[in-house]
């Protein structure tokens, strides 16, 4: 039975760091709550409506409030698809600043 | 339970007979459900805290629309917008794009307003008077500059302004604030050249959520040229944004799960003369039909069931403690001016279940259906 | 003496209504007595390793009944047969069908696994049989390493591990010289001391021509052709 005792202790030393890694991410938004709720109230009084992630368009940095004529965007619920949206910057093409 | 034990025992020694073999596709299936939950871990974790942050936003956004473009709203509509029942609070916003030609990157700058007094994520202070800013994280790094620095936008020779830093936005807010330069009102319409009667746009709060279409509606009549932006509608863009992306990620990692279910049919679809007389000797010597599927139940769920645990705590490891190093770059995008952040580690067991069930179950299945053939023949063929 | 085994105008057909019709056993009818040795003779295509599978409820037959301690297995569903098979019978195959990359111990205790013997008793019961056939030196080495003669008679252990009535042995000197064809026949007669009945099928002389051998069934082209008790 060793076989079978080497394969449950595995096991149960991954389900173990499985639990030990989702009580830390559970605690971690736990710790997190007064931050998060500091940016929530941040939200509420600054009005934000948008997530600073992608600053490279206009229709990026607020997608909820894009053009209808965006690239590809007519409608408030579609999503963005270039420049920001792709997955390298643009090259640099002889030297020009992009 | 002692014939159990006993065949989970051989199931284990049958494995270790082809360590290569199964190690590999071992790995090879932890590293797909690596990547897999990665994605999804990650995916969940900045929807999740968007989503949670954006649900504080206004209710209403409305837009000025002329030539189907954005445009200036004229502030008198507030006027008459606190006539329509039902509007609660009605401010209107003062903010635009600044590209610095500088550092190649956009910012977003804000007019201060009184409400924003008491932000909390924010080193020093917001602007009190005019020539002073608050600076995101992004701009202060990009600029290299912070509190007591002075920093200098222009447009041209007329609009230009020379802010002093009082404060910087802490690096955990980023994800809000990386691009923000918020400003004085007076200076942010000096700036921009702003019309005196004019918004950026006009926020509305309505009292009861439910009726939060209907107000849209009656600002539609009220002013046919506007555009009202819902809150609903924002947290759905969003929504969608994040499942698109991590959808795309998918995509490219679609070669991958196609060969894996490749091997995976491969292995349903036949076993080798190996295998098909091994168990041919196990039913000769007494084992039934079942026992011969118990083993392969037990081979399927040893490697898959160790490759998927496996698999969840590299995903997890890599996406909340090596910050999605490897992912990053094409879950998140690009952008010049990038927020560095820790995402929260939000997770959905439900998901998780769903990747067990998309994975671990057909591997098993894979394992198990093609014995079945071989276990239920005569076992005189080992004979010959 | 009673019959262990006894078959009723047995017949087996492969490829049944193919142009590749093969009629392996045809209308046998034998019986096989408790404690002794019998020998199925002939040549090689004359249907003694289908009918040795046939007896041993290896498969079933396509006309015919086989009786195993008085009882009819041919028309028995999979599930019995096994058992039966379990119980009754230990099997020496020609190419010993010794598991690859096991140790002697594990294939000898193979067929246990799935049944509810206690652990001990199975460990007990395969020293003992190890030690009969002086395999208790290799009891951790992997069978792959052993030299033919070696894993006969592992093959032989894990027959007797069941401690079955019937040792059913098929060709078991095809992969063996002189000397160790004669320690084979040494275990076989030292295990039907044992009260064992046993059942080789064979076309090597040195087997049917032993004096202790009890019956030998001669078979050409899947029938019987001649039947002698010694």
């Amino acid at each position: 039975m060793f076989k079978t005792r080497l394969f449950a202790g595995f096991i149960i030393i991954e389900v173990a760091a499985l639990a030990v890694l989702y009580l830390s991410a559970a605690s971690g938004v736990h710790l997190k709550e007064p931050e998060m709720s500091l940016k929530r109230s941040m939200v509420r009084a600054m009005k934000l409506t948008d997530i600073a992630f992608w600053t490279e368009a206009r229709y990026t940095r607020h997608p909820s409030q894009a053009d209808f004529f965006a690239p590809f965007q007519d409608f408030p619920s579609s999503v963005d698809h270039f420049p920001a949206g792709s997955v390298v910057p643009p090259p640099q093409i002889h030297g020009a600043k992009r | 339970m002692k014939g159990h034990g006993r065949i989970i025992e051989y199931a284990l020694s049958t494995l270790a007979r082809r360590k290569f073999k199964n190690f590999s596709v071992a790995a090879v299936f932890s590293v797909l459900i690596a990547v897999l939950s990665s994605i999804l871990f990650l995916m969940h974790a900045y929807k999740t805290e968007t989503l949670k942050l954006l649900d504080n936003s206004p209710e209403i956004i409305l837009q000025n629309m002329s030539g189907g473009r954005h445009e200036l709203i004229p502030t008198e509509y507030i006027g008459t917008l606190s006539g329509i029942a039902g509007v609660g609070q009605i401010t209107p916003r003062y903010w635009g794009y600044y590209y610095d030609s500088l550092t190649s990157a956009n910012y977003t700058l804000m007019a201060f307003d009184e409400t924003m007094r008491d932000v909390k994520p924010i080193d020093g202070r917001m602007p009190a008077a005019d020539g002073e800013c608050a600076v995101g994280r992004g701009v202060a790094d990009l600029r290299q500059v912070g509190i007591k620095d002075d920093i200098f936008l222009t447009l041209g020779t007329e609009q230009n302004v020379n802010l002093k830093i009082v404060g910087t936005f802490t690096a955990n807010s980023a994800i809000l604030t990386n691009d923000l330069v918020v400003l004085t009102k007076a200076d942010l319409i000096k700036f921009f050249n702003m019309p005196a009667d004019k918004a950026t746009d006009i926020t509305i709060e309505v009292n009861n959520p439910a009726e939060v279409s209907m107000v849209a509606r009656k600002i539609r009549r009220t002013f046919p040229d506007s555009r009202p932006i819902l809150k609903n509608e924002l947290l759905r863009t969003y929504d969608n944004i994040f499942n698109w992306r991590g959808g795309i990620v998918l995509i490219m990692f679609f070669g991958a799960i196609a060969a894996f279910m490749i091997f995976v049919w491969d292995k349903a679809t036949g076993i080798n003369a190996e295998e098909r007389q091994e168990i041919g000797i196990l039913k000769a010597i007494g084992w039934e039909t079942s026992d011969v599927l118990q083993l392969k139940f037990w081979e399927g769920v040893v490697v898959s069931l160790s490759s998927f645990l496996t698999g969840l705590i590299l995903a997890y490891m890599h996406v909340f403690y090596f910050h999605a190093q490897f992912l990053a770059p094409v879950l998140k995008g690009w952008s010049v001016l990038f927020p560095k952040f820790e995402p929260m580690p939000y997770i959905d067991i439900y998901q998780i279940f769903v990747l067990f069930f998309l994975t671990v179950v057909p591997y098993v299945a894979a394992c198990v259906v093609p014995s079945w053939k071989a276990a239920i023949s005569d076992p005189d063929s080992v004979m010959r | 003496m009673d019959a262990v085994i006894r078959t009723e105008g047995v017949s087996k057909v492969f490829n049944a209504g193919l142009a590749g019709e093969i009629r392996a056993v045809s209308g046998v009818s034998i019986e096989i007595l408790r404690g002794q040795i019998t020998v199925l003779k002939g040549p090689s295509g004359s249907g003694k390793t289908t009918l040795l599978g046939l007896i041993g409820c290896m498969s079933r037959p396509t006309e015919g009944k086989i009786f195993v301690e008085g009882k009819d297995v041919a028309k028995l569903p999979e599930r019995f047969l096994t058992t039966v098979r379990r119980k009754t019978f230990g099997f020496i195959f020609q190419h010993f069908n010794l598991i690859r990359g096991l140790t002697v111990r594990e294939n000898v205790m193979l067929p246990l696994y799935p049944t509810e013997i206690d652990g001990k008793q199975m460990e007990r019961r395969m020293e003992e049989i190890l030690e009969k056939l002086e395999l208790t030196a290799k009891r951790g080495v992997n069978v792959g390493k052993l030299s033919g003669g070696q894993q006969q008679r592992v093959a032989i252990a894990r027959a007797m591990i069941n401690e079955p009535a019937v040792i059913l042995a098929d060709e078991p000197t095809a992969h063996l010289d002189t000397k160790l064809s004669e320690d084979f026949l040494n275990i076989v007669t030292a295990l039907n001391m044992d009260g064992k009945t046993i059942v080789i099928a064979t076309h090597d002389p040195l087997i049917y021509d032993k004096p202790y051998i009890d019956h030998v069934i001669e078979m050409r082209d899947g029938a019987v052709r001649e039947a002698a008790r010694l």
